[in-house]
């Protein structure tokens, strides 16, 4: 890992790139945050199945930490989000989302509370201003630790069995949001019990000198239960199984919208159950009120299409061929055999039952063609196994 | 625990108007003021003020016009003083001065020229500002009757209005007239209290704006401002407002987006459901309220909006009567102003700029007898240091030995932006609670979220210079504030 | 010279006057473009001041230049090439150099070096910046309605302008507080503005540049967001406020613009300087020349700042009172030098590295906003500035035709400069003494400059004038200030490129929207002459 300036290397190396770059026989490189992350290790469609059949390995290091301290933490972080988090106990995780004074999400992500002076916020878009400015008037340090942690995201349903092998003690009975300080192979680690796969999952953080040994460590198995290094192709495919939503992918985030109608408030993205409105303030409140009462004029629904041709990006129309909306994220969910998305429908078709169309282009030995399909309006949360949330875990 | 319809934070001018319109509805109003002396900064305003008719005759107040006529004098390093006369509004004289014939006449042209956008702004002043894209019928009603109002104009002086009000004054002066002394007496008018130079684009619309709240382009009007807080004070007095001194608002307390209590700096809470906070904007939103009770991206406003003062205020103590050297002593009842050219003006602002104390200030000033007070300008409020008054004290020294000569300073006393602020809890010690820059005037003051009087906090509302129209000591900012607030207990 | 009269003559062949008068040949009108010079190009030329050297010796970078003219007048086919470059840089007296280049995440990286918090903040910067772009796009090719008037022409081109802003969709809805950022935008100045996003000394001081070139602005002075925002509305290929080379300098855009209006039949008239608009009855009918020709045409354009226009050519007898002192009026201030330098070999920064990209783009000399403002202070006082804001560019890296193999070309652009000074006025000797102040202020910066300068050409707002014609040496043919812009520009109640006099058009920098290489003038002239004409003006500008 080179991580100094130069302009001949703009993408930072996270710590475990001594391994990737040895896995990823692609050479098919992705930009998060600045960083290079495999898009594709050999084969997407064998990492997906690693993910749901034994487990795979995510290099989720870019992830950006921002580690909140002094006496007002919990209340920063209150006054920051949409949920109630001051009952959060030390040890747990709890999901947030963040939005601006006109209620519109800006981003979401994790929480984790170390002790009510030091919480730690995860998530995928930079913050920090925005962290800086909610904290003025609260007695609080905001800090980017981004760079000294790495992150791992250890997703499947052998990912317990094989932390159980590698003497991780007592990783069955962690529930899940809650999160736990663990020995592995010698190195300390803070062990989650969260992901995005939608499955029963970790993610593992570590110092940065230890990276190498904690990936190792994760694949010393490998003989008898094959884990795979999963890139953000794979990623993709299981966050849309899991019903899991992405700021600039399926909405933009309120902070970085060119145009004020991208974005999007709680309601219409189907995270009105984040929002407690009987809290105590904080930003966007007062305009969230607001937008409760009002009628939603579009909104982010779950579609099960018709055919087997994914229909990301298509119009989506109503019968008589209006338009009402469009197509986010699709795919073929390989565990579901269903052709899947995500996508706005306005107030007529929010309804779980609904029908609408999806104009689909699809490519076939360079023409395309176009396939009108029908989508059914479901849950946006496609894949959701019993194993998820069993505790103690399956060993 | 005691219980008010209505608090008043801070018992300035507009805190006090505030108070006289609501008592007279009969609501029960106290006002709490941090000072022993009520009336705030507008105890600055020297002898005379420029309260609007317009307010008085809202308020009912009779107060007795000063007879004295007004006279600004101009002074001048070779002693040839320009002095005008000012009879009302718009009745100005050039009594004596070393201006060309066509200057003097392109003089009284400007002025005139002036007076006639800011009678056209003045209507603008009384009310509260439209927001634009509200959907408000009344709001677009008000931007419409704007716009018909300027077109009112006609074709030539619409054109003229909509070109000088991006303008800076230097530009306009320049093009006019070539005698310093005059275009240095109208370039105090357009950047005094502001922070911006003689060259600066809103320098015309500042003076501007200060011409149609005041009434008078040189600020000076025939009402005693002693006299309009006295009869303020007898009208609250009269509807048995209660008026507490030496008292400190430490917090506002707020439950669930509501105004519920104020918590004194000697520990007492007292209970209301409505607030107006006549301490300026940047206050009452970070100290008072507290960033807990706001938007994030509302802090962000209002932490980017700009106070930053740039007048001291210096009282002297001479050993005998003041006489200006080479001037008749009857205009010594008058205003005077040391700012003498363009580029002293510009050399003094640029000192400022960069938070430096500019050695050659300007001036302006009234004589009572034996005592001066000055605003000297541009002092810049400094945020990690202290001002050198000594310093201050011997630059205004160095100017007055030019004129005042044959007396002896007794003894001076000097209050910085950064007095101010501690005074009078006026954040940057800003003369108008913020700058008066397009960006921060009409609907956009003092920022987006906080315009018409009304605030994110049910039941509070602001009424300081902070708000539309601006600083000065007109009153309207109360009367608008008090009428917001009782509009919107009838809708309620 | 043979009695032709032509349908339109221009006065006057800068960028803008070929672009109208490519834009009237093309509607099939008989036009002349007529120039006092042997060549064309006005402040768009390349010369070789020094043998084997091409300099743009005037304007250096094209960005504002509108794709739709460019397509319009087929600029390709008659040989203009834009060639964008990567990145820029601000050199710090302390060594370091703050660097930007196109590359988003390196640029994060670049930035986060000096603050974190700047580099993010730089994003939020570069959307609302983008907003404002976006907005005022469709304003450039508008011409500007009267707000006095009560014609149905103004009245709706008020009420479009209204509904763009309440249009709910155009602009991805802007709300109230969108609009309220646009007021505050063009209004603020520029050192408020960028406090708001930024903490870093040198990230505000490298981005206040923009906001200062050409202007008789300091970066404190209300009003100098908006000239931030007139050197970032330009695109090159769609990357909006990105820069370019015009390749063989920029005398390629007028030269390829003289080339398309010969292609469509109409006439250059070079080495001809008018002295005098002939005027009959308050209408206009032709031009005389300095060497007493005399040109007819039945509709004269003048390409000439408006000052030119009504002070020098056209006689005081011919113009209303009003107007003529508002004319007089009109704020057109020398406020930048340039230099162009002749080098033998590649500059050799100390902080910037070879083969950095940033190298390679506008190099800034700049430590602070402060600084900038003092430099401003210098000028008003009539003196060039101590600390000048310096933004230099080496286009022969990016382009081979500029200079033989092996040597470069630097044009270096100097803010600020007065156009009189205040000690007794320019002569040659403070000309080369100025040249030097600028010299050993970029010799300090790098390890061989000193020693490398073949030729210089010093140039300061004199020689602007004297060579250009720009009153006052000012580049954008008048301040960009509120009072001169949109329906105040140049003048109150003539913003629409017409003038007192029957059939005189204006289509300089001095009318809507304003300076740079950026032809929209020249084609909203066109636009209002075919109207008057009812001609058809097929254009993919709008």
């Amino acid at each position: 890992m080179n991580n100094s300036f130069s302009f001949t290397k703009p993408l930072l190396e996270t710590p475990f790139h001594e391994r990737t770059y040895e896995a990823c026989y692609n050479n098919d490189w992705y930009r998060w945050a600045g960083y290079k992350i495999a898009r594709e290790y050999s084969n997407t469609e064998l990492e997906y199945t690693a993910m749901r059949n034994t487990a795979g390995v995510l290099d989720i290091t870019p992830m950006h930490k921002y580690d909140i301290k002094g006496a007002d933490a919990i209340k920063f972080v209150d006054k920051l989000v949409t949920r109630n988090v001051t009952e959060i106990k030390s040890g747990q995780v709890m999901y947030i989302i963040w939005c601006n004074e006109d209620g519109n999400v800006i981003d979401d992500g994790t929480v984790f509370c170390f002790d009510s002076n030091h919480l730690r916020i995860f998530c995928a878009e930079r913050n920090l201003n925005w962290f800086s400015d909610t904290a003025i008037g609260f007695d609080v340090e905001v800090e980017d630790v981004s760079d000294t942690i790495a992150a791992l995201a250890f997703q499947g349903p052998l990912s317990c069995k094989i932390l159980n092998l590698l003497n991780v003690k007592n990783i069955e009975n962690l529930k899940p949001f809650y999160f736990d300080d663990f020995d592995l192979n010698g190195c300390k680690v803070t062990i989650s019990r969260t992901g995005f796969s939608g499955d029963l999952g970790y993610e593992i953080w570590c110092k940065n000198e230890d990276a190498i040994s904690v990936w190792d460590s994760l694949f010393k198995f490998n003989r008898d239960y094959k884990v795979l290094p999963a890139g953000m192709n794979a990623l993709e495919m299981v966050r849309v199984e899991a019903g899991f939503i992405q700021p600039n992918a399926d909405f933009m985030s309120a902070e970085q919208a060119l145009r004020p109608n991208r974005m999007r408030n709680p309601f219409e993205l189907g995270m009105g159950w984040l929002v407690d409105l009987n809290k105590n303030y904080f930003t966007g409140k007062k305009n969230l009120v607001d937008l409760k009462k009002k009628t939603l004029t579009k909104k982010l629904v779950g579609l099960d299409i018709q055919g087997d041709k994914p229909a990301i990006g298509s119009v989506l129309y109503d019968k008589n061929k209006k338009e009402i909306g469009i197509v986010t994220a699709g795919m073929w969910s390989p565990s579901l055999k269903s052709n899947i998305a995500f996508g706005y429908v306005d107030k007529d078709h929010m309804k779980i039952g609904s029908k609408v169309f999806a104009e689909i282009y699809h490519p076939e030995e360079l023409e395309y063609k176009k396939i009108w399909a029908e989508c059914s309006v479901v849950k946006k949360q496609f894949f959701n196994p019993p194993r998820r949330h069993k505790v103690p875990a399956e060993i | 625990m005691r219980k008010f319809d209505i608090i008043i934070i801070g018992g300035g001018h507009n805190g006090l108007v505030a108070a006289s319109v609501l008592s007279k509805k009969g609501n029960k109003v106290l006002v709490i003021e941090k000072n022993e002396q009520l009336g705030g900064l507008s105890n600055y305003v020297d002898s005379l003020s420029y309260i609007s008719e317009e307010v008085l005759k809202e308020l009912n107040i009779k107060i007795e016009k000063d007879i004295n006529e007004n006279y600004v004098s101009a002074l001048s390093d070779d002693l040839n003083h320009t002095v005008l006369k000012i009879n009302g509004n718009k009745n100005i004289e050039i009594l004596q001065t070393n201006a060309s014939e066509s200057d003097q006449l392109n003089f009284i042209k400007l002025i005139n020229k002036y007076d006639l956008f800011a009678r056209t702004l003045r209507s603008f002043m009384f009310k509260k500002p439209p927001r634009v894209k509200s959907g408000s019928r009344s709001d677009i009603w008000q931007l419409v009757s704007m716009g018909l109002k300027v077109r009112l104009l006609g074709k030539k002086n619409m054109r003229e209005l909509l070109r000088v009000i991006g303008l800076n004054i230097a530009d306009d002066l320049e093009d006019n007239i070539t005698d310093n002394i005059l275009k240095g007496l109208l370039s105090n008018e357009a950047v005094i209290g502001t922070n911006l130079g003689a060259r600066s684009p809103g320098s015309i619309l500042n003076l501007l704006y200060n011409q149609a709240t005041n009434n008078s382009i040189f600020r000076i009007n025939k009402y005693n401002t002693h006299s309009f807080l006295n009869s303020i004070r007898e009208i609250c007095k009269k509807n048995n407002v209660e008026i507490e001194t030496n008292k400190k608002v430490e917090k506002i307390n707020i439950s669930n987006q509501n105004v519920n209590s104020v918590l004194l700096d000697t520990g007492e809470e007292i209970q209301t459901s409505s607030i107006i906070s006549n301490v300026d904007p940047k206050t009452t939103y970070l100290k008072l309220v507290g960033a807990a009770n706001l938007d994030t991206d509302f802090i962000r406003r209002t932490k980017n909006y700009r106070t930053k003062g740039t007048v001291a205020k210096i009282h002297i103590d001479f050993e005998n009567e003041i006489k200006i050297n080479n001037l008749d002593t009857k205009y010594l009842s008058g205003k005077f102003v040391y700012a003498p050219d363009i580029k002293y003006i510009e050399h003094a602002f640029n000192d400022n700029k960069y938070n430096k104390l500019s050695s050659n200030p300007c001036l302006e000033f009234y004589i009572n007898k034996n005592k001066l007070s000055a605003n000297i300008y541009f002092i810049p409020y400094l945020i990690n240091s202290a001002h050198d008054k000594k310093k201050i004290l011997s630059n205004v020294k160095l100017i007055l030995e030019k004129f005042v000569t044959e007396n002896q300073i007794l003894s001076s006393t000097i209050e910085t932006p950064n007095d101010i602020e501690d005074k009078y809890n006026i954040s940057g010690g800003h003369w108008s609670h913020g700058d008066m820059e397009i960006d921060q005037l009409l609907m956009m003051r003092p920022f987006y979220g906080s315009s018409q009087y009304s605030t994110p906090i049910n039941g509070l509302y602001l009424c300081s210079a902070g708000t539309h129209p601006g600083g000065g000591v007109t009153g309207i900012n109360g009367i608008n504030a008090a009428k917001q607030l009782l509009k919107d207990n009838r809708n309620e | 010279m043979p009695k032709t009269k032509y349908d339109v003559a221009i006065v006057g062949g800068g960028h803008n006057g070929l672009t109208t008068a490519c834009y009237l040949a093309k509607a099939g009108l008989k036009v002349a473009v007529i120039e006092r010079h042997s060549y064309v190009g006005g402040a768009a030329v390349s010369r070789e001041l020094h043998p084997g050297w091409t300099y743009s010796n005037c304007s250096y970078v094209c960005s504002l230049l509108r794709p739709e003219i460019f397509r319009d007048l087929e600029l390709s086919k008659y040989g203009l090439q834009i060639i964008p470059y990567e990145g820029s840089a601000t050199m710090l007296d302390d060594g370091r150099f703050y660097a930007h280049y196109s590359d988003h995440d390196l640029n994060y990286r670049s930035i986060a070096q000096f603050s974190k918090k700047d580099a993010e903040a730089y994003e939020r910067f570069g959307k609302d910046v983008m907003r404002q772009c976006k907005i005022i796009k469709p304003l450039l090719k508008m011409t500007p309605p009267d707000p006095t008037s009560f014609r149905p022409k103004d009245i709706m081109g008020l009420l479009d302008f209204a509904k763009y802003f309440a249009a709910k969709d155009e602009l991805g809805g802007l709300g109230e507080k969108e609009i309220y950022d646009t007021i505050r935008f063009w209004t603020m100045s520029v050192r408020d503005y960028l406090e708001e996003y930024f903490e870093s000394d040198v990230v505000k001081a490298h981005l206040a540049g923009s906001a200062i070139i050409g202007t008789a602005l300091g970066p404190y002075s209300p009003g100098s967001a908006y000239v931030l925002l007139h050197h970032y509305m330009g695109e090159v290929d769609g990357t909006v406020g990105a820069w370019g080379y015009s390749r063989g300098g920029m005398g390629s855009i007028t030269k390829a613009m003289a080339a398309s209006l010969k292609a469509n039949g109409g006439d250059i008239i070079a080495g001809s300087p008018v002295t005098k608009i002939l005027i009959k009855n308050n209408r206009s009918h032709g031009v005389v020349l300095e060497n007493g020709d005399e040109i007819f045409a039945d509709k004269l354009v003048s390409n000439l700042d408006v000052k030119r226009t009504f002070l020098k050519v056209v006689e005081k007898k011919e113009l209303p009172d009003d107007f003529y002192n508002a004319v007089k009026n009109f704020k057109i201030r020398g406020s930048s030098g340039k230099l162009n330098i002749a080098l033998d070999d590649l500059p050799i920064w100390k902080s910037i590295p070879e083969g950095d990209p940033a190298g390679t783009g506008d190099l800034h000399i700049t430590q602070s906003i402060e600084e900038m403002e003092g430099a401003y202070d210098d000028w008003k006082d009539g003196r060039w500035s101590q600390f000048p804001y310096v933004d230099m560019c080496i286009p022969s890296i990016n382009d081979p035709t500029m200079a033989p193999q092996g040597k470069h070309y630097m044009s270096v652009f100097v803010q600020y400069v007065p156009y009189n000074l205040a000690d007794g006025g320019w002569t040659e000797e403070k000309r080369l003494e100025f040249g030097k102040h600028v010299m050993s202020r970029i010799g300090s910066y790098s390890e061989n400059f000193n020693d490398i300068i073949k030729h210089a050409e010093i140039r300061t707002p004199k020689e602007l004038e004297k060579e250009v014609g720009l009153t006052e040496g000012n580049i954008f043919q008048g301040e960009l200030t509120m009072d001169q812009l949109m329906f105040n520009r140049p003048i109150p109640g003539y913003a629409q490129y017409k003038t007192p006099i029957k059939n005189l058009y204006m289509c300089g920098s001095s009318t809507h929207p304003g300076g740079g290489v950026m032809g929209a003038p020249g084609a909203n002239a066109a636009r209002e002459i075919l109207i008057d004409l009812k001609k058809q003006f097929n254009s993919h500008y709008i």
